[in-house]
């Protein structure tokens, strides 16, 4: 298993948030976690990457145990995080920005080469700072940077919360599709249930913290009871 | 007059060198550091003592300065600012600390002050040094000007490439802008934030070398630096490194020649502090985001 999530109870400080999640993600696998609003999606996200407090349980990566590591030696073991705000830095460059992604700062030409082949678009938005740049393609900069780091993971927390629903279908599709381009496995936190579930291989459920179903996402969208009452579908 | 405007010229180069580190300490810490004039002072003593021992002119004895006002400054931070820092400490309980901060190392000047006079033979005190002349374009100046301008000007350039063209400068403005994400992409923030906190102590360190041949220096003597300096960070608004840098010339300048003006109208020059604090009132009534609104959105 690439990650293993053991009974995880997690939140921040005193206000506990999740309880007895449990999760495993393999190689080359999509997971999308759904549930309403407040069920503690994101923090499970934040969980996972050294972000909040964590009471009891454990997190596993490439079997490491890595429930006590900073998040910055997590992302050089290959988890990547892309959270919902404040993911990019604004007032920098796109450049600087790829520029702090790099593990190794030499490789800059190299890696920018790696990012237009996969999105053109930012090829010309080098030099412009990234507070200029639109949301969609803000969001564009923040995905290369994840990206330029070679995970074998990455968690994306709600990546179309500001986006309209259709570009929000095409946007689930493409990091989906990361599986098969890149070979990296993805855990997706989303709103848009039905999107995230049609393009995802398994799911998992959260509502009030506590995990109400976890498996294949065909299944859960067979759950009639389930999606009804808690995703509205 | 011209004794007027070559003193403006070399108090905002030292007003300069002071603001931009104030700033920078302002972005990494939220802390308005009352310590940075006394790392001045430290700076001065550094450069004075070494000069007596080396038998040179204080002017070559800038790199002591600057490492003495830099491992001060940087101590402060690894001791005192960063530890309340990470215990959340606010701007109001940071600002208190770098109070007691700055009472700590002036008193230990002031002791300093007394070894070094009893040990070295040289007064430590109520001392002026006294300058070369030169001949600029015709005029006689005093050497501390082209001296204190080259000064300021290299170490303010080096500060600007160092901070927008090497891979450490942009982490410390990613540092800055984020911290949280700098700490997930790898950046070691403390780091960063301690190599900012050197850097702004070695050059008020730096700016201590020129006072004594300008004012009468003791220990307590940066401490009167402190409060223009704050005021050219609010003119040139709070946060912005250039900013902070253009403020330190229109406080420098405004202060030096209205005080003149004063003089001529037979007011004492003693209430020239008035006209830093009326900068500072005014710019934040008026126009809070001081002189840098002038070029940023």
């Amino acid at each position: 298993m690439l990650l293993e999530v053991r009974g995880l109870h997690a939140g921040y400080g005193k206000i506990k948030v999740l309880s007895g999640v449990s999760l495993t993600v393999g190689e080359r696998e999509v997971l999308a976690v759904v549930g309403p609003n407040g069920s503690g999606k994101s923090t499970l996200l934040k969980a996972i990457f050294g972000l909040c407090t964590v009471y009891s349980g454990s997190v596993l990566f490439k079997g490491v145990d890595i429930t006590g590591l900073p998040p910055h030696k997590r992302s050089l073991m290959g988890l990547g995080y892309l959270p919902q705000v404040g993911n990019t830095f604004e007032g920098l460059t796109v450049r600087e920005n790829l520029l702090l992604a790099l593990h190794d700062g030499s490789k800059l030409e190299e890696g920018i080469g790696k990012v237009a082949e996969l999105m053109p678009e930012l090829g010309g938005l080098l030099d412009r700072r990234v507070r200029t740049l639109s949301g969609g393609e803000r969001q564009m900069v923040a995905l290369a940077m994840v990206l330029l780091r070679n995970p074998s993971l990455v968690m994306f927390d709600e990546p179309t919360a500001a986006l309209a629903p259709r570009v929000a279908r095409r946007v689930i599709e493409r990091i989906a599709a990361l599986r098969d381009e890149l070979g990296v496995s993805v855990i997706l936190v989303e709103q848009n249930a039905r999107a995230a579930l049609e393009a995802s291989d398994r799911a998992l459920l959260l509502v009030s913290g506590q995990p109400r179903f976890f498996g294949g996402s065909s299944e859960l969208l067979g759950e009639r009871d389930l999606v009804k009452t808690y995703l509205g579908l | 007059m011209l004794d007027v405007l070559v003193g403006a010229l070399v108090y905002s180069n030292l007003l300069a060198l002071l603001a931009i580190g104030l700033s920078l300490m302002l972005l990494t810490c939220r802390v308005s550091n009352f310590a940075h004039g006394d790392v001045v002072t430290t700076g001065l003593y550094a450069a004075y003592t070494a000069s007596v021992l080396l038998r040179v002119s204080p002017y070559a004895c800038i790199p002591f300065a600057l490492l003495a006002g830099g491992l001060v400054s940087l101590l402060s931070f690894l001791l005192v600012f960063d530890p309340l820092r990470r215990a959340g400490g606010g701007p109001v309980t940071l600002m208190v600390a770098s109070m007691a901060v700055g009472i700590i190392i002036r008193y230990s000047l002031h002791a300093y002050a007394d070894v070094m006079q009893r040990t070295l033979g040289v007064y430590t005190r109520q001392f002026v040094l006294s300058d070369f002349e030169l001949q600029l374009a015709g005029l006689r100046v005093p050497g501390v000007l082209p001296l204190s301008s080259l000064t300021a000007a290299v170490l303010l350039v080096s500060l600007y490439v160092l901070l927008y063209r090497t891979r450490l400068g942009v982490a410390m403005r990613a540092a800055i802008e984020n911290p949280q994400l700098a700490e997930s992409l790898g950046i070691d923030v403390k780091r960063v934030f301690a190599i900012g906190w050197f850097l702004s102590g070695a050059l008020a360190g730096a700016a201590g070398v020129f006072l004594p041949f300008r004012v009468i220096s003791d220990p307590d003597v940066g401490w009167s630096m402190l409060l223009p300096a704050f005021a050219s960070v609010v003119v040139g608004g709070i946060g912005s490194l250039a900013g902070s840098v253009a403020g330190a010339y229109v406080v420098g300048f405004s202060e030096l020649l209205l005080s003149y003006l004063l003089a001529t109208l037979g007011v004492s020059t003693a209430y020239r502090p008035l006209i830093s604090f009326a900068a500072i009132v005014a710019t934040l009534l008026l126009r809070p985001k001081g002189l840098s609104s002038l070029w940023s959105r």
